[in-house]
């Protein structure tokens, strides 16, 4: 009887995976896994140890459901290992939600779902799509924002079901809601399980259930991100820090021009120190600045700036960052891309983890992600049989040189799929003239010693900036 | 004078620009035609072909009768392209002809951020031009050409594009019995106030939502042209072929800041009346071919206005490195 080497092969593949794709939308983790959707609709479960990153599993293809509904918005946790999913379609008007189980069978690797439950849809459903969408207490109570004016809690019985608790409408015990003017925009709980809500005519606090005290009513707030005795706030305008209930909001764009058209996307609290993903999407820029006590702190220079790849941050500089969040049993912090995959920090040691498709080696193939060129820059694919210094630039259709990307930069040799950086070699559609080239297509040539190979982009950016 | 006037108004004018310009420009520099692609595409000051609304819209009234011409070709990485031309004379100083030159790249695989394959594209770009000559004098003429592009990147989501027209000037003076020729074509004049040709577009059309306008020019250029005819034996000629190129990168023709430079060079050698030897070499790529007449067939004379000319062209590309054929069929009328 011959022995089963497929199965050796099947097991070492399924070592081997890797995200299944680079486009994250959104993060969450918790006590043992950190849990990742994609923009295809994917959901992945890490788990890992220390600084190793030991299984990255490709979870469930969630598009099926509704292909009206294109775009997850988000994954809450409960602790329990429940969790909904909000989902918006591509014009932000439509909304679905479902209750999925995480982490079922045996192997502990797997996400299955549990139930779905589509949530009533208000028929003045207003989406802001910048908006906080839940949270979740230590009591298994899933706080669920609604719509207009209206929160519901929904909670978890002994046997796992869902059901719903209460609805805070125009009869709810939260009196300060029922203006049919206001809007909710934001909520979240802190360390002590007080309640935040950020509502377009003011921030509020308080116990859930409970009646809700006024922290500020003099702003219109998109979002509150609670931690420890403090809390950070997005009003329409600016960037706001609140460490008590009575002391006075405190405007943090005070300390630095780098808040400057910028608005919070997502917050990370590590102890008293809130680690803030900003977005300016005027000028397509993101970043992360850490704030303590209602301060910025500085980077990696002497003046408070934007965390990024001089900080060690393994990301493009033209890299969009997504979502950000931190493992509460390890500590360690995760950061989301949209197209370079994911960044974990672990005592100050940056990993990147991304989904690497296997290339032909020797150099035999040039794949150039994303090809569509439309923001940002994209990535140039290769794989080194030997390590070697590399020439890659870019021509136009009558092959005329446009940009010059490296010359004679030393590269490694690729590994089990291919030798590619995601700080590395890159093209954002500028010439070396920097100016942005004109829409079409363009090749990309690779070429280490005897060896070169071509890949193909088109570039559509759109604008004239090429600093 | 000519020449200083030309000058003249390249440098009129001002524009943003890409460097190189976008696809009108560069497929217009790729040129078209098997028997051109041979001669490294020094063509300017040839004697008339059915091309003749592309390469130089002078030369259109230098003939008698139709010429016509059909070519296609291989590129390295799938690089597909060819030339349609017609051209005639109308009486003894007009002549018109019509040039299409068309370029498409086969099965581009088009991955997501996610490195997924969405799709697979069959871009084209496609320039099309008609044009007018009319002979000044007894030895030159002059002409100019309405030029069009169309493109469609076969993106989904993506429109067809179309670049507004454009024209081409062209002049050509000959010696006595064709034994020499110069001549000009000044290309990608605007039919706007700063005689730029503007290939802006609005790339709201991507699946980014921007809507940012993708700004550029079709960079006009300035092709200088000579041919001398050398009898080396009685019934023997060999041509020798040089064009100069500027290609200027924005409007300022009197500023060489960021102007490209280029040469052409070619010899075509006709040791009898049915068959030819070519070679040029444009930017660093050589290139090579003939030509053979098939009717009428084997008869060494150039009595006859109709004949049909199969032609047959390789070059070695320098950035690809690796060898282009190109094959067409020529027929006169």
């Amino acid at each position: 009887m011959k022995f089963p080497f497929f199965l050796l092969a099947l097991a070492a593949l399924s070592q081997a995976q890797t995200l299944p794709g680079n486009f994250e939308t959104s993060l969450l983790c918790d006590s043992s896994s950190v849990w990742v959707t994609n923009y295809q609709d994917q959901l992945s479960r890490i788990t890992g140890a220390g600084a190793a990153i030991t299984t990255a599993t490709p979870g469930l293809h969630l598009s099926n459901a509704n292909a009206d509904y294109p775009l997850w918005r988000g994954v809450y946790l409960n602790g329990h290992g429940y969790f909904p999913l909000a989902n918006l379609n591509s014009s932000g008007k439509g909304f679905l939600s479902a209750f999925w189980k995480a982490s079922a069978d045996s192997s502990g690797k797997t996400v299955r779902r549990l139930s779905k439950i589509d949530l009533p849809m208000p028929s003045t459903w207003a989406v802001d799509a910048d908006s906080a969408w839940g949270a979740s207490d230590s009591s298994k109570v899933l706080w669920q924002l609604k719509g207009n004016d209206s929160l519901e809690a929904w909670g978890l019985s002994a046997t796992g079901h869902l059901r719903r608790l209460a609805a805070c409408g125009g009869t709810c015990t939260l009196p300060s809601l029922t203006d049919s003017f206001l809007t909710v925009r934001g909520i979240g709980r802190d360390s002590a399980a007080n309640l935040w809500i950020a509502t377009t005519k003011g921030l509020w606090r308080g116990l859930s259930g409970a009646a809700l005290a006024p922290v500020d009513t003099s702003h219109a707030f998109r979002g509150v991100w609670p931690g420890q005795h403090a809390a950070l706030v997005q009003s329409d305008s600016a960037i706001l820090w609140s460490d008590a209930v009575t002391s006075p909001l405190l405007d943090l764009r005070g300390d630095t021009s780098v808040l400057s058209g910028a608005k919070v996307g997502a917050v990370a609290w590590l102890g008293d120190t809130a680690w803030v993903l900003l977005q300016k999407s005027g000028v397509g820029l993101s970043g992360i600045v850490r704030v303590k006590a209602g301060s910025i702190l500085s980077g990696s220079g002497k003046t408070p700036s934007l965390f990024d790849t001089e900080d060690g941050l393994p990301f493009s500089e033209s890299a969009n960052l997504a979502d950000i969040a931190r493992e509460t049993k390890t500590g360690r912090l995760w950061v989301a891309s949209r197209g370079e995959g994911l960044a974990v920090d672990s005592n100050d040691r940056w990993t990147l983890v991304s989904h690497k498709a296997a290339l032909q080696s020797n150099l035999k193939e040039v794949r150039i992600v994303p090809t569509r060129l439309e923001s940002g820059s994209s990535l140039i694919a290769y794989n080194l049989a030997n390590a070697g210094n590399v020439d890659i630039e870019v021509f136009n259709g009558a092959m005329e040189k446009v940009r010059t990307i490296v010359r004679g930069a030393p590269r490694n040799a690729g590994g089990a799929n291919r030798s590619e950086v995601a700080t590395e070699d890159r093209w954002d559609g500028c010439t070396d003239g920097k100016r942005l080239a004109s829409i079409g297509l363009y090749y990309v040539r690779v070429k280490s010693g005897s060896q070169t190979a071509w890949g193909k982009v088109f570039q559509l950016k759109g604008g004239a900036s090429c600093d | 004078m000519r020449l200083t006037a030309l000058a003249l108004l390249l440098a009129t004018g001002t524009a943003l620009a890409s460097d190189l310009g976008g696809s009108p420009g560069w497929v217009g520099r790729l040129g078209g035609g098997t028997r051109e692609f041979a001669l490294g595409n020094a063509a300017g000051a040839l004697e008339p072909t059915a091309l003749d609304a592309w390469w130089n819209p002078a030369r259109l009234p230098l003939r008698n009768g139709w010429d016509v011409s059909l070519s296609a070709e291989e590129r390295p990485l799938d690089r597909q392209g060819g030339a349609l031309g017609i051209a005639t004379n109308i009486g003894s100083r007009l002549g018109v002809g019509v040039s299409v030159l068309y370029r498409r790249d086969a099965d581009v695989p088009v991955y997501d951020a996610d490195e997924t394959l969405t799709e697979t594209s069959t871009p084209y770009f496609m320039l099309a031009q008609i044009g007018l000559g009319m002979r000044i004098t007894r030895s030159q003429s002059i002409g100019l050409s309405f030029g069009v592009y169309r493109e469609n990147l076969d993106l989904s989501g993506y429109p067809t594009y179309s670049a507004p027209a454009r024209i081409d000037f062209g002049w050509i003076m000959r010696g006595p019995d064709t034994a020499w020729a110069v001549a000009a074509v000044l290309r990608n004049i605007g039919l706007t106030s700063n005689l730029v040709a503007h290939e802006d577009r609005n790339s709201s059309a991507t699946t980014s939502g921007s809507s940012n306008v993708n700004e550029g020019v079709v960079p006009r250029s300035l092709e200088l042209s000579g041919r001398y005819r050398w009898h080396p034996q009685p019934g023997q000629s060999l041509d020798i072929l040089l064009t100069p190129v500027a290609q200027l990168p924005d409007s300022s023709f009197v500023s060489a800041t960021g102007a490209t430079l280029g040469l052409r060079a070619g010899l075509e050698y006709a040791p009898q009346s049915f068959w030819r030897l070519r070679a040029g070499y444009e930017q660093g790529s050589w290139g090579a071919g003939g030509s053979l007449r098939i009717l009428p067939w084997g008869e060494d004379s150039t009595a006859h206005r109709q004949a049909l000319w199969l032609d047959y062209a390789a070059m070695i590309e320098r950035e690809t490195g690796a060898s282009l054929l190109s094959v067409g069929l020529r027929g006169s009328l």
